[in-house]
């Protein structure tokens, strides 16, 4: 499997991704001996399997979803919509928002820094995901992904700016929902299994108010989902880091979290194996039909998973959109940069 | 996925009103000023407008003599504890010689041997009708005139037994950063033609010196503290002028100034260790790679040599004070040990059982509300409490009678007002009161070990506990309990043995006729009876030896 595996997600995922772009508008002629193209299909609307039936068509109405989550702050929106590709309203379909009645997380104008008097690790950031939508957050290291990602978990405090998680507001000026009664769930950059516990233990631990058989039904479930089933006895360091990692996200799906955040979840793993996991983890939430949002750093990650990506640079927004759009049409020479499409564009057509 | 359906628009929201406030900030920040009001009693008692003709009462009369002493003991033992750690870890740290491996963990063992337990038995020892010099008479009674009037209490010898049982705080942390420089520094020091006593003192020694000045410290800070050594032999210290103002004269107001003062000193000591360890940490030591390093070899006379240096402190620091005391011990046991005697090692440990647990309980408190994002106000709260370490026993038992004395007066004056009866002393002289003073002093000692705990074995784990839904509470008891067994254990134990050995509080809090095995060994022996004091003391010196031997062990093997 190494052959295909390092061409699909260690090759040129660039002409993989702009061919599905191109393919796309003709539904379901995606090759399927290009798996990594296959997500992206599947995030326009090229139907190939029945997980697609989410409602996340193309042009998931960014543009217009951004505008719709700043009507009460016209100002920072202008602001935060400045960073925002300016030909994606074209690629937005104008009935997408009616689709979507409200998103499953909105982020308005968040806000934190650290220390006072430091530059702020994160600066009027607006976005939203859609109902069983998967979004990653890619930048470099210290971009401000992964305190987005645990400001939207509550495990730290914003300074401004709202989170709204399924239509109720978790975190403004006055109030913060502290993590326990938010219902995101995190999977950790180093898992944080519990060590003491089982895999059993492990999976059911968020589960302590159901009653006893209904608890283990949902973590056979959930191990049956993640394929590991006849493991439930074992401890976290009795298993390889591909098995660790398949228990956090059974851990962090069994309690049906209102969404689902993935810090980094393939940086400790190597290259293989990311390849392999990254897909089935991704079609695993898919089926869940769960929302997630991923924090990765490598841009393949972010192409091949997310049904959108969002681009953060030194605590802000720079893009949001899909992958093929942001392929095609990067916004600056930073994204061109960082997802590696600086070239002209006659070396990859000849 | 019924999530999208099921947590809707209208879900109650818990709000709070103030956003880094939480009950768990709010508990530390309680803790920890009610764990600080000793301190500050003694700041603004201090302070206070009234008895400017105590201070000038004081600075004419004692204070020249406390300060001319409590220097000579800080500076004295400070420097010779520093000269003797300093050797002996260099020596095990980059040395092979005979013995090397038993000295590397022996030279910890005097640490278990309280100050005021080493002074009087030297004393005892060396007295007229000590062994030695009887010994002496018998063998050459020529000698014997002269050899009585050699007198043993001063603050010379005081200064040199501080230093013997004292040293290890210095052995400790500079052997740690000798091992972990030694692999990459000093090898490279001495391939470049620095041989062994040049790359020690051109390398090695500058590079310790952050750790070698903290472990200086710790030594100053006991010596500061220590109120049994010193007044046995006589020596005027601040400790001593502080309980002689308050119990002897009465004078609580005296005391509070000296008390004040003491603290000044104190905390001019840790300016001094904070200047020295620049912005370097004194945990900062190399981590580079794991070759083990290749000892130099010491041969002949050399390796004697260093024999007998790793050896003479180990001997006099607690060797011959160990079976000085086994051997009264075994004389007395018959007369000493009876149910008076089971009541005292009963009152030791469930007095210092009691303490433990309720400093281990403060410190998961005031740890557990810093991981919960307290933010400022629980990292003040913390360090507020860490400074009770320092802040000398006879200075918090000052800080704690003046304040329960006023509940006490206040309470029986409105109870008397209204309901026409005394109701006494509530709160001095009861447990409660030497129980808060010691998690005043104490609660330090178990609160970083259970930070280090936590940094090291629940990383994320707390985090992950919170986002499946569990409060902190129940976290807590899920996650961080289960986990940190051992290292709440070992907390507990530091605890344990610091209260076991306690002597300034616990003389001047105590109950009425309550007795613990240290406050019973220090009457005996300052009543003239120290071989009967020796069971009780052989019994603080081996609970003493637990953590120093079993500790590394145990926290080791915490992990997993």
């Amino acid at each position: 499997m190494d052959a295909p595996t390092t061409f699909r997600d260690g090759g040129p995922p660039r002409a993989d991704a702009r061919e599905a772009g191109a393919v796309a508008a003709g539904p379901g002629e995606v090759p399927p001996e290009m798996p990594g193209t296959v997500d992206e299909a599947r995030a326009t609307g090229a139907a190939m399997e029945p997980v697609s039936e989410r409602p996340v068509a193309a042009g998931t109405g960014d543009g217009a979803n951004v505008t719709g989550a700043g009507t009460g702050a016209g100002a920072g929106l202008a602001a935060s919509r400045s960073h925002v590709a300016p030909d994606r309203s074209q690629t937005t379909r104008p009935d997408a928002p009616a689709a979507y009645p409200s998103p499953a997380l909105e982020v308005r104008g968040l806000t934190k820094r650290y220390r006072r008097g430091d530059r702020p690790a994160l600066d009027h950031v607006w976005l939203d995901v859609q109902d069983g939508e998967i979004l990653t957050l890619v930048g470099e290291s210290g971009s401000g992904k992964t305190t987005l990602l645990r400001l939207v978990a509550g495990l730290e405090q914003a300074d401004a700016g709202e989170i709204v998680l399924r239509g109720r507001t978790v975190c403004d000026e006055r109030t913060f929902i502290p993590p326990e009664h938010r219902g995101a769930s995190l999977v950790f950059q180093d898992y944080a299994l519990f060590p003491h516990l089982t895999v059993e233990g492990n999976v059911g631990f968020g589960l302590r108010r159901l009653g006893r058989a209904e608890r283990e039904e949902r973590v056979r479930e959930m191990l049956e989902l993640v394929g590991l089933r006849g493991l439930e006895r074992r401890y976290p360091h009795e298993l390889s880091g591909g098995q660790q990692q398949r228990v956090a996200l059974a851990r962090a799906l069994a309690p049906r979290p209102a969404i689902l955040l993935l810090d980094e979840p393939f940086s400790n793993l190597d290259r293989a194996l990311k390849a392999r996991l990254r897909q089935e983890v991704a079609s695993l939430i898919r089926a869940t039909r769960t929302t997630a949002v991923f924090v990765v750093h490598d841009p393949d990650d972010a192409l091949a998973i997310g049904d959108r990506i969002a681009v953060l640079r030194d605590g802000r927004l720079v893009q949001l959109g899909k992958p093929r759009e942001i392929l095609d049409s990067p916004c600056g020479p930073y994204v061109a940069g960082f997802f590696g499409i600086g070239e002209p564009a006659d070396e990859l057509e000849p | 996925m019924t999530a999208g359906a099921a947590v809707g628009g209208g879900v109650p929201a818990v709000r709070f009103v103030a956003r880094h406030w939480s009950p768990w900030t709010g508990a530390a920040a309680a803790v920890a000023l009610i764990l600080s009001v000793p301190m500050l009693v003694v700041a603004i008692g201090a302070a206070g407008a009234e008895g400017r003709e105590v201070w000038a009462h004081l600075a004419s009369t004692v204070m020249p003599e406390y300060l001319r002493n409590s220097v000579v003991l800080a500076v004295g033992s400070g420097g010779l504890a520093l000269v003797i750690g300093v050797a002996t870890a260099w020596l095990v740290a980059t040395c092979d010689f005979p013995g090397r491996r038993l000295f590397e963990w022996a030279l910890v063992l005097p640490l278990s041997v309280p100050a005021y337990i080493a002074a009087y038995t030297y004393a005892g020892m060396l007295d007229v009708t000590g062994p030695v010099q009887r010994a002496v008479r018998a063998l050459v009674p020529s000698l014997a005139e002269r050899f009585v009037a050699i007198p043993i209490m001063r603050i010379e010898t005081m200064v040199v037994i501080f230093a013997l049982v004292l040293y290890p705080y210095v052995y400790l942390l500079s052997r740690a950063v000798f091992l972990g420089q030694s692999r990459t520094v000093l090898e490279a020091a001495w391939t470049l033609g620095h041989g062994g006593a040049s790359a020690f003192w051109r390398v090695a020694l500058p590079l310790a010196r952050p750790a070698i000045a903290a472990g200086v410290s710790m030594v100053v800070m006991e010596v500061l503290n220590d109120y049994g050594a010193v007044s046995y032999y006589g020596v005027s210290t601040f400790t001593t002028g502080i309980f002689r103002s308050w119990h002897a004269l009465g004078d609580l107001d005296a005391a509070i100034r000296l008390a004040a003062i003491l603290m000044v000193f104190v905390f001019a000591v840790l300016a001094l260790e904070r200047s020295q360890r620049g912005r370097r940490r004194v945990d900062d030591v190399g981590g580079t790679g794991h070759r083990p390093l290749l000892r130099q070899r010491l041969r002949g006379w050399r390796a004697w040599a260093a024999f007998a240096v790793c050896f003479t402190p180990l001997l006099f620091g607690f060797l011959i004070p160990v079976a000085q005391l086994a051997f009264w011990s075994l004389r007395t046991a018959g007369d000493v040990v009876d149910a008076g005697y089971l009541r005292l090692v009963a009152n030791s440990f469930g007095l210092a059982t009691v303490a433990a647990l309720l400093c281990v309980v403060i410190a998961l408190l005031l740890v557990y509300a810093g991981r919960l994002g307290g933010g400022r106000t629980v990292s003040a709260a913390n360090r507020a409490v860490v400074l009770g370490y320092s802040i000398p026993g006879a200075v918090i038992a000052v800080g704690v009678i003046v304040p329960f004395g006023w509940i006490d007066r206040t309470v029986d004056a409105a109870v008397e007002a209204t309901l026409g009866f005394s109701t006494g002393l509530l709160l001095s002289g009861t447990l409660f009161a030497l129980v808060f003073a010691y998690a005043v002093r104490y609660t330090a000692v178990a609160l970083l070990p259970i930070e280090a705990g936590f940094e090291r074995q629940c990383r994320n784990l707390d985090a992950a506990s919170r986002c499946l839904g569990e409060p902190p509470l129940m976290t807590l008891w899920r996650v961080a309990l289960p986990l940190l067994r051992r290292t709440l254990l070992a907390a507990a134990i530091l605890v344990f043995v610091d209260v076991m050995k306690e002597i300034p509080l616990t003389l001047s809090l105590r109950p009425f006729n309550f007795d613990t095995l240290a406050t019973r060994a220090y009457q005996l022996a300052v009543d003239e009876q120290v071989a009967e004091s020796a069971n009780a003391a052989l019994v603080i010196i081996a609970v003493g030896l637990l953590p120093v031997l079993g500790l590394d062990r145990l926290l080791t093997r915490g992990r997993g």
